[in-house]
């Protein structure tokens, strides 16, 4: 309450008792004031048929089978979507741990021959299982996935004051912690390339993850030039090419061996 | 056995589309008359409500168990209604000047007896709501109809406990313009079948 007790009460303060927003001391206070108040009672009044006559307005009906019609909609929308991940149960984020560190172990001992050439069919290491062609799948698709946001961020429009970035926010968001995941597994295992570059596409995932989900221009520029100074949709995509290259390798021995 | 709110939201986590529709039957009626408030038009509302049943099936893995269904619902749909009028051109949204001139009372304009019907004060109403920032709209929306506390509107729209009161404050002072027709008379306006019906 803006004014004394002694005072008149202000058109907000009304408000608030009549939505039932002030204190309980207040609230006797000011409801003894407009009851003995010839000058408070109209506008109280007021206030109170003004919102009364909101409230006879009834409220907008959609069709009668509005609820078949909106499943209907809604359905074909959702249909093959998954609900998104929360990375921060224990029951998803431990095979997650568990698949970035056998991953990484698949990786580190891969190290890309500089010469690019497939590596020996019979390096037992890399042409071991199965699990590990699917561990790679994995990874190809997180890649895929990371690589998908930064090119959608690139290409947002720049003919607006504002791009909203609500959808590659929550895509972001998702794909951070397995990022960080699989790049400090990289680091431990002694790949530094994949590390640096895993490094380097955490942080933008965290600027676009943390950031506003309304960029102006400026912020856009900003955030296209951390990912062209990187140069890191080229890096990520020789490191998914390196790991569509063994997942490759892998089936070639596999078939082999049958 | 219906599901109750919380169960179906465990179970459509788990990939189960029935209990997520227990969801839709459940709520889009009482969202499509939010997403109405917010947005003026029919086909704009069912936009509205499917996107924020597209926006909560993918974000089912945020919601909390203790939290309540409904207003996580609201919450989103508030958010998509707000992404909506954003995004619609300028152009169809009147000035908060021309909303205003078409909802102060006239001198020639009509009659309390002319105004009685519920349908019409949902059209004036509607109008009114039209000249409300997007933020005092969903305020004034959400404490009002939906009997949000200020807390949960500031967190629902990002604002401080006073910017919030202060949306509140505005948009009841707009409302108490556009209503003034209805208030002089003291008249109860008759129900009428049609678009609008008692909630």
């Amino acid at each position: 309450m803006t004014s004394g007790n002694t005072e008149h009460p202000t058109e907000d303060d009304l408000v608030l008792l009549f939505y039932g927003d002030t204190s309980p001391a207040d609230e006797g206070r000011l409801a003894a004031h407009v009851d003995a108040c010839d000058q408070c009672r109209p506008l109280w009044q007021d206030i109170q048929a003004s919102l009364a006559a909101i409230d006879a307005a009834g409220s907008p009906e959609p069709p009668a089978d509005f609820e078949r019609v909106m499943w209907a909609r809604v359905q074909r929308e959702i249909e093959g979507m998954r609900p998104a991940t929360n990375w921060w149960a224990p029951s998803v984020w431990m095979p997650v741990v568990t698949l970035a560190a056998v991953v990484l172990a698949v990786v580190a001992t891969m190290r890309m021959p500089d010469d690019g050439a497939p590596p020996p069919a019979g390096d037992t290491t890399i042409a071991s299982t199965q699990p590990e062609r699917a561990l790679l799948i994995a990874m190809d698709d997180h890649l895929e996935r990371s690589e998908l946001l930064l090119v959608e961020v690139m290409n947002a429009p720049t003919d607006t004051d504002a791009v909203r970035l609500g959808f590659e926010r929550e895509a972001a968001d998702d794909l951070l912690m397995s990022s960080r995941l699989y790049r400090q597994t990289a680091a431990h295992t002694g790949n530094v390339e994949f590390a640096s570059m895993l490094e380097d596409l955490e942080r933008v995932l965290v600027e676009i993850a943390r950031g506003p989900s309304e960029l102006n221009q400026n912020d856009l520029n900003t955030l296209r030039a951390h990912i062209e100074e990187e140069d890191l949709l080229f890096k990520m995509r020789v490191v998914t090419d390196e790991v569509r290259r063994r997942q490759q390798a892998i089936a070639t021995v596999s078939e082999g061996d049958l | 056995m219906q599901l109750d709110d919380v169960a179906a939201v465990a179970r459509a986590r788990g990939g189960d589309q029935e209990a997520f529709k227990v969801l839709v039957d459940r709520h889009s009626r009482t969202l499509y008359r939010l997403a109405f408030r917010m947005t003026g038009k029919a086909e704009d509302a069912e936009d509205v409500v499917q996107e924020t049943f597209i926006r909560a099936f993918r974000q089912l893995s945020r919601f909390e168990a203790r939290s309540n269904v409904s207003t996580w619902l609201y919450r989103i749909a508030f958010n998509c209604a707000v992404d909506f009028l954003r995004s619609r051109p300028r152009r169809e949204s009147a000035t908060e000047d021309e909303a205003l001139e078409r909802m102060a009372p006239s001198a020639t304009g009509p009659t309390v007896d002319d105004l009685v019907y519920a349908g019409q004060i949902g059209e004036r109403m509607q109008v009114a709501l039209g000249g409300l920032s997007e933020k005092e709209r969903a305020a004034f929306l959400m404490r009002h109809y939906h009997g949000c506390s200020i807390e949960e509107i500031g967190s629902t729209l990002g604002m401080k406990t006073n910017a919030t009161k202060h949306s509140i404050f505005r948009a009841v002072k707009k409302m108490r313009v556009a209503m003034q027709a209805f208030v002089a008379g003291r008249e109860e306006p008759k129900e009428r079948p049609g678009q609008w019906s008692a909630e």
